[in-house]
């Protein structure tokens, strides 16, 4: 998983544009804070691939309600 | 400090409020001790940024001839509690812990949770310390009781500072990654995060709209029921039910170990460990119940306190570049940064939360458990000048490392109690979390009162209050 984190997150163009956005708002960040921001980003997208979202509603307002009678 | 203010202060609660209706001290004598109190520990501790005696003490005499007069408006009454510096307090700035925010006008009005705290008889002591807007687990400059060196956790880590130095009996914190669970662990206290959306959240500065929640944090599971009950209105004056001996049945607790188990300091396994076998003792039932989902829930919370932190601090950042290089660095990284995650990432994490919510319950529900129970910290509290976590398998900054165990119930959006358990090697207090069922939190109170009576921990913050701050051990508490 890691690996494919890693080239996915460091690819060229694609860490280069994100850096370039970042550094619009503030160009005093750092390239290597950046890179571990995006592979944090990375890393997590990853787990949630692992997520069935076949049946998950599209996305409304949360609520923290228990589902009411027989779970999914 | 007289041995006698130290006594009050060891109080909680409940007891507090018994002194007063028998006249055996005023909410004035404990409100004094609490200010003497913060005038001897905030030189090493740093847990408030404002503090009023005058109103404090002025607050305090009302209180005390209501109840003269025979007005009695519960357990809070006359109660000294702080109030995190995100939320709005009538009269004072809400400076939340940034520079960018110096000058900002006096609030005009309390937040929601704040009136109700004042309309349950709360004396307001102050502000406390919070990490900057809420985003982290550090709030400098603010420092653990137990030992100064140390950091309090965050982002209420003022908040909980304060009451385990016994600077007041109660306070407010909020979560959206972990902010109450994680500086009450640290700072071997107490703190409840309600079930998303179940308190009005509004007058609180937000991080994370969609996970954000506010809740107390104090010394005892009775103590934080009772800021519980005041905040949502309720009375306060019944105990909290059943006793032990009123249990009709034994109390299910599951732990799912892969994940919430894995990469712990050997001292903080030693003392979850020994807890739970307390818990056995106590005739608990402890189940093992593996979640498969609990390292996607994490990134579930991850991904959407990311992206809605950039959102609530983007307008800053573009239309006042200066106020916006004001903030620290972290959170500047954060903001910059959060704008470019993909659209799809975040509507992934938003979709994958309603799986994840029936996922958890469904653990609930097929292993018929009362509440979840797993540690809230993979370590004690870490050194203030050393801010990573290494060994065990890691090298991270204490802010992933410390949110990797709470962040999975922000996403599952339940009520979670966070309790002291023990202490680690170093003397440091170690700490658990009993995530319940949303809308059964008096059921998960009950819980958390049985897990506490059978651990006695939850006192040994009384040898802070005795030997000032930093002078705890192992021997001194148990």
């Amino acid at each position: 998983m890691t690996s494919s984190v890693d080239s996915e997150a460091n690819s060229g163009d694609d860490m280069g544009d994100v850096l370039s956005r970042v550094r619009q708002l503030d160009a005093t960040i750092e390239e290597a804070a950046v890179r571990r921001y995006v592979r944090e980003i990375a890393e997590a997208d990853v787990l949630l691939d692992t997520v069935d979202l076949d049946d998950a509603p599209l996305p409304v307002p949360f609520s923290a309600s228990w589902p009411e009678g027989s779970v999914r | 400090m007289s041995n006698s203010d130290t006594s009050i202060l060891e109080l909680d609660i409940r007891a507090a409020g018994d002194g007063f209706r028998r006249r055996q001290w005023s909410p004035v004598d404990v409100v004094r001790a609490a200010l003497e109190r913060i005038d001897a520990t905030e030189p090493e501790l740093h847990a408030w940024v404002i503090v009023d005696p005058d109103q404090a003490l002025q607050a305090a005499a009302r209180a005390e001839r209501e109840l003269m007069a025979g007005t009695d408006r519960g357990s809070l009454h006359g109660i000294p509690i702080g109030i995190k510096d995100i939320f709005d307090v009538a009269g004072w700035p809400t400076r939340c812990g940034s520079a960018a925010r110096d000058g900002v006008a006096a609030a005009t009005t309390n937040a929601p949770a704040v009136q109700a705290l004042i309309d349950g008889g709360a004396v307001i002591l102050g502000k406390t310390t919070t990490q900057e807007f809420a985003a982290g687990t550090i709030s400098p400059p603010a420092r653990n009781p137990w030992n100064p060196d140390r950091i309090p956790g965050g982002s209420s880590g003022g908040s909980a500072a304060a009451v385990a130095a016994g600077a007041c009996l109660g306070a407010m914190g909020s979560d959206t990654g972990g902010s109450i669970r994680i500086p009450a662990a640290a700072c071997g206290v107490t703190g409840f995060k309600p079930a998303f959306g179940q308190l009005d959240a509004a007058g609180v500065f937000p991080l994370s709209w969609s996970l954000d929640t506010v809740g107390p944090i104090a010394r005892t599971v009775d103590d934080a029921w009772i800021m519980w009950k005041a905040l949502l209105g309720d009375d306060t004056r019944s105990p909290l039910r059943p006793a032990p001996e009123q249990v009709e049945r034994p109390r299910r607790i599951g732990i799912p170990r892969s994940f919430f188990f894995e990469s712990l300091h050997p001292g903080v396994r030693s003392a979850v460990d020994a807890a739970i076998e307390a818990m056995r003792d106590a005739e608990l039932t402890i189940v093992d119940t593996p979640w498969a989902d609990a390292a996607a829930a994490r990134a579930c919370a991850f991904v959407i306190n990311r992206v809605e932190t950039a959102a609530v601090h983007e307008r800053v950042a573009v239309a006042d570049p200066e106020r916006f290089s004001k903030y620290g660095a972290d959170l500047r990284l954060r903001v910059a940064a959060g704008r470019t995650v993909p659209a799809t990432v975040y509507l992934k994490a938003t979709r994958a939360r309603a799986v994840l919510r029936d996922s958890m319950a469904r653990l609930f529900s097929d292993h018929g458990i009362d509440a979840v129970l797993v540690p809230t910290l993979p370590t004690g509290a870490i050194e203030a000048d050393r801010l990573v976590i290494e060994g065990m398998g890691l090298d991270e900054s204490v802010g992933t490392a410390w949110t990797r165990l709470t962040m999975p119930f922000n996403a599952t959006g339940q009520p979670v109690l966070a309790l002291p358990c023990g202490l680690d090697g170093e003397g440091l207090p170690v700490g658990l979390q009993l995530a319940g069922i949303p809308g059964q939190e008096a059921a998960l109170f009950e819980t958390a009162l049985l897990v506490e009576r059978a651990l006695d921990f939850h006192r040994s913050f009384t040898s802070l209050l005795r030997t000032g701050t930093g002078a705890a051990s192992p021997e001194a508490t148990r």
